[in-house]
């Protein structure tokens, strides 16, 4: 425990300086250069002793960095460029001082002596504006010091905005617009046969009858154990061919790649970089040593460079050992084994869609030629389908992520508008200082150039706070994503993403700094300094600026909570779905028998730990098959079964070899007939496919009792019991299957996914096939106990068994509906921020005005106004605002909520129940936000307001 | 030598005067220097790295510290080494005249019974 405290801790004041050293961007290069790793170290210190006094201690601390670092930066910039000026002006000779300062009021320190210039001019002018600018950011800093609690609002605000937008770009960044990390990504191109894997023949065939491609590569991904590197483990590799780790630009950090397949390379073997680390030490020696995979030995010739990233479409992601794909092994030259993906790079001249006609032409002959295995069950040829790695990659994924892309940007706006309302208050109360400043002679452009650089000033301060905000968030999203984002991996804060961070704080800084610095420019000297609030001239219309900000921010924030409402009641339903089974108080075990144990002895494992874990107390049934529901990896197959009694469709179910016990443990259903017992295990094991020696038919049982799910039953016997019926199954040839029983369906892939067709056949009467082993156990009390039980049986059985996760069908469940609630829950915090913001906005508004219309209230309440009337008045005027936002909003969500058709889970695009939610939630909030400065007026006493 | 006078630089910016305090006793690096200034200010200032990285470099131009070795301990090459500051003699010097300077005001102030507790000075 210790240990991981401490990794822990190291990672907290790595990322801790990583982050500092981001915000060191704002210093130029060559003090980075010199300076910024021994500040970095600093800071980190200065962290980890935060960290230590705990608290808020890093909070205080952030807090004090940012703003110190973006500004000691601006000014470092600012003198180093002072300093190359006078360096080429000395050297011009010219050496001309400049004239003095312009407006603004700034002193300075007068640090910049021997100021230089060019002759003329444009240089002097440029020189001076500079200066003034300068001036003009150091009277911001400080003017906007004195007015902390603005300053903090609207710096937290742009932050808030722009770490949200940040966040969602950069996944959106390191998903959709970062090209794979491979030459030329956008030829790469992959393939499937129909759906399916590709066949050895077949790949070979397409690669020699197509012209449309250059270079083609093929791998193929097995699971095996790893021995001769510390303890066995099992991992996954691949089977390559030579040309595949060059066609994804990878080099060695160590050795070479593979060789072209011949005899003599077969057994060598490529290790990625991140296996090398763990499993060897990193140890540079690792070349000619020999390795185990599943007791064969492989030789070492190559590591790979650690940018190498295996692509996840290629079902690469996960290898950790490339070797040989030996394309001469008689075992893997069946057109009816469907195994390797392939890559191959489009040639110049061709396109995707050229390819595809080649293609099809090539598909056309080879269903001639192979009928068996290139036909469907309809008879139609299959097709050769072929798409770019990236669209393999990404998928479908652009669709969401474009949705939460205008769900950062909703929230960029709601930002803008609440900060541009509040400089608007700010612009107001600063009328009186923009006089007197104006009546001293500065210009109008000055005076809106003063405005402009305030709002630019906060605009940057937002952009760092924004960032660091941003960079928290990449953290969740890394921490939070479930899994079910392509190249979730690749989602970081880059370069790319400050500039667009840093462009958007400015570019929201320019925005909503315009209309009050021209709202400042706009003043007269002369009358404002007579104006004081009592007339509050051209105020109604700032009034009526600020009202329409306030309906832009309702309408936004009701979108995107009708938006957030519509994901979280579709995983609402999603989450009721019955699944046909019971998953509490089951767990489930992962059993890697195939490997471990020969095939003649896994019968009677099976049996043996199935009646072990039901022999365990506390443990009410238990029930084995190759893959329970809601599983990952590998699971049983699918085929073509037909009723042999009476003519009529096929159905394509998914076989599910149980034991006996398996609907007792998952808790389905019995609809008619009985479940397996012992007495339904044949005497032969069914034959798996495979070599068969010719003229020699291989023993296979007749009859094997089968049961079906109510689906199959009702396609193959309409209308009739199925109970005592025979069918067949396309893959067992000639053994026959009798129903003995129909159990209700399961949903066996995820809730989201229709029950399909199901046959459950004895698992005995397969154990000649796979030896995959999910085992189900459905118990009482807590799981601990049984989860020892499970692995010291495992243990006493089978030694080299390696038991894989153990855990509660219910977490698997939940699993399988992670990636919905992930976007529900993103959605729906993105919604509550808004809700936020847009209450904030609301309450600042309404306090605002009735601040400025205070005298009024206390003429009212001197001439007898009641406290009710005074309430209903401000409360009138607020709802009319809030009102009309909704209007907008309602018109919002009906575009936003179009987007979601295509990820929510049976819910109709315009979804009445979340759209009500919706707005009750923001009309409550509004109300709050109205009537909290309603009451506010209703105390106003008339005595000292009018005094 | 043609070393900087002491008196060039006063009155010292606050800042300045801690950090060549804090190297008074002994060659620092950025850390303890942060600590020692943080330490005799009463916790009131506290320099972000990258400013008291700038304000060292300013007082090396001016020729108040210069950096010296780190201790032989340390690991002494690489972007990422602690850099070891000390005083040079015109940086004691203009330290020293600077804190004689503030006491002379403190003894003009005490004299007015401007503060207390201040027999000693």
């Amino acid at each position: 425990v210790k240990s991981r405290t401490d990794r822990h801790g190291d990672g907290g004041e790595a990322s801790a300086s990583r982050v500092y050293r981001t915000l060191l961007l704002a210093y130029p290069a060559t003090f980075r250069a010199a300076y910024g790793g021994a500040a970095a170290d600093v800071f980190r210190q200065l962290h980890a002793d935060a960290r230590a006094r705990g608290g808020w201690a890093v909070t205080r601390l952030w807090a004090r960095t940012v703003p110190a670092v973006c500004g000691g930066g601006l000014a470092e910039r600012w003198s180093a460029w002072r300093g190359a000026r006078a360096a080429r002006g000395a050297a011009d000779g010219a050496g001309l001082a400049a004239g003095g300062r312009i407006g603004g009021g700034g002193n300075d320190g007068g640090n910049h002596s021997g100021r230089g210039g060019r002759n003329g001019g444009g240089w002097r002018r440029a020189v001076a504006a500079l200066d003034a600018l300068a001036a003009d950011s150091r009277l911001a800093v400080r003017a906007l010091r004195r007015r902390p609690a603005f300053t903090m609002a609207t710096v937290g605000l742009i932050g808030l905005g722009v770490g949200a937008a940040a966040t969602v770009y950069s996944v959106v960044d390191g998903v959709l617009l970062r090209p794979l990390p491979y030459p030329e990504p956008e030829r790469l191109v992959t393939f499937a046969k129909g759906s399916s894997a590709v066949p050895l023949p077949d790949y070979e065939d397409w690669r020699d009858g197509t012209r449309s491609f250059t270079r083609w590569a093929a791998s193929w991904d097995v699971s095996v154990v790893l021995a001769g590197a510390g303890e066995p483990i099992r991992i996954e590799a691949a089977r390559v061919t030579a040309e595949l780790l060059p066609l994804l630009g990878a080099h060695a950090l160590r050795g070479r790649l593979l060789a072209p397949a011949s005899p003599s390379q077969t057994a060598t073997a490529v290790l990625t970089h991140s296996i090398w680390r763990t499993r060897f030490g990193a140890d540079p020696a690792v070349l000619n040593r020999t390795i185990l995979l599943d007791g064969e030995p492989f030789t070492v010739v190559g590591v790979l460079a650690p940018d190498y990233v295996a692509p996840e479409s290629l079902e690469l992601d996960d290898v950790e050992v490339y070797v040989p794909l030996d394309v001469g092994d008689e075992a893997f030259r069946r057109r009816s084994m469907m195994m390797l993906s392939v890559v191959a790079q489009l040639a110049p001249a061709a396109s995707l869609e050229s390819a595809r006609v080649e293609l099809s032409g090539v598909a056309a002959r080879l269903a001639e030629a192979y009928p068996e295995d290139w036909r469907g069950s309809e008879g139609a040829p299959i097709e050769i389908v072929a798409e770019t790695l990236t669209r393999a990659t990404v998928g479908d994924i652009g669709d969401t992520l474009a949705m939460f892309l205008a769900a950062g940007g909703l929230m960029v706006l709601i930002a803008c508008a609440n900060v541009a309302s509040l400089s608007l208050a700010r612009a107001t109360e600063r009328n009186h200082e923009t006089a007197v400043r104006a009546a001293l002679g500065a210009s109008r452009r000055r005076v809106a150039a003063y405005a402009l650089t305030e709002s630019v000033v906060l605009g940057l301060a937002g952009g760092a706070v924004g960032l660091v905000l941003a960079r928290a968030g990449v953290l969740a999203f890394h921490a939070f994503e479930p899994g079910g984002i392509p190249r979730a991996a690749e989602v970081a804060l880059d370069a790319r993403i400050l500039v667009f961070a840093a462009a958007l704080s400015v570019v929201t800084a320019f925005i909503f700094g315009l209309a009050p610095a021209v709202s400042a420019a706009a003043v007269g000297a002369h009358a404002a300094l007579r104006d004081d609030d009592r007339s509050a001239t051209g105020g109604r219309r700032r009034a009526r600026f600020r009202s329409a900000l306030v309906v832009g921010e309702i309408g936004l924030a009701l979108t995107l909570l009708a938006a957030a409402g519509v994901l979280a009641h579709g995983f609402a339903r999603l989450s009721s779905e019955p699944t046909g089974f019971q998953s509490d108080g089951l767990l489930t075990a992962r059993l890697d028998a195939e490997n471990a144990l020969p095939a003649e002895r896994r019968a009677a494992f099976v049996e043996a730990i199935v009646g072990h874990m039901a022999a365990t107390p506390g443990v009410e049934a238990v029930g084995a098959s190759w893959q329970l529901p809601f599983g990952r990896g590998r699971c049983c197959f699918r085929s073509s079964a037909w009723a042999l009694d009476v003519p009529g469709d096929t159905v394509s179910p998914y076989v599910h070899p149980v034991t006996e016990d398996y609907f007792a443990a998952l808790g389905i259903p019995i609809r008619a007939g009985r479940a397996l017992t012992s007495r339904d295990r044949p005497a032969v094991p069914i034959p798996p496919p495979g070599p068969r020696t010719p003229g020699v038919e291989p023993v296979a049982p007749d009859v094997v009792p089968a049961v079906v799910n109510s689906r199959v039953a009702a396609e193959l016997w309409p209308g009739a019991s199925a109970l005592g019926r025979r069918f067949r199954i396309i893959t067992f040839r000639s053994t026959e299957f009798e129903v003995v029983g129909v159990v209700d369906p399961v949903r066996h892939w995820g809730l989201a996914a229709e029950p399909g067709e199901d046959v459950y056949v004895p698992m005995a009467a397969m154990a000649a096939w796979l030896g995959l082993l999910d085992v189900a156990i459905r118990h009482d009390g807590p799981d601990e106990p049984i989860v020892r039980a499970i692995r010291q049986a495992a243990r006493e059985l089978a030694p080299a068994l390696p038991v894989g996760l153990i855990e509660r069908m219910d977490a698997r469940v939940a699993r399988s509906i992670a990636t919905p609630r992930f976007y529900a829950t993103l959605l729906l915090a993105f919604a509550a921020l808004a809700l936020l913001l847009a209450a904030a906005g609301v309450y600042g508004t309404m306090l605002y005005t009735v601040g400025q219309r205070r005298r009024e209230f206390g003429v009212r309440i001197a001439l007898g106004a009641r406290t009710g009337d005074l309430t209903r008045l401000v409360l009138r005027r607020g709802l009319a605002v809030v009102a009309l936002g909704m209007a907008a909003g309602l018109a919002g969500s009906f575009i936003f909520t179009r987007v979601l058709a295509s990820l929510v889970y049976e819910v109709s695009v315009i979804d009445p129940m979340s759209l009500a939610l919706a707005a009750a939630t923001l009309a409550a909030a509004a109300l709050l936000a109205c009537w909290l400065p309603a009451r506010r007026a209703a105390r106003t006493d008339p005595i000292r307001a009018l005094k | 030598v043609n070393e900087p006078r002491a008196d060039d630089f006063l009155p010292m910016h606050p800042r300045d005067y801690l950090i060549l305090f804090a190297l008074v006793d002994s060659a620092l690096h950025g850390y303890g220097v942060v600590k020692a200034v943080e330490a005799e200010s009463g916790g009131t200032v506290r320099m972000d790295p990258a400013n008291l990285y700038r304000s060292l470099r300013r007082l090396e131009r001016d020729g108040l510290v210069n950096e010296v070795a780190a201790p032989a301990e340390e690991e002494t090459t690489g972007p990422d080494r602690r850099r070891y500051y000390a005083l040079t003699r015109a940086g004691r010097r203009a330290v020293a005249a600077e804190a004689s300077r503030l006491a002379s005001l403190a003894r003009s102030a005490a004299a007015k019974d401007l503060i207390r507790g201040s027999e000693g000075l």
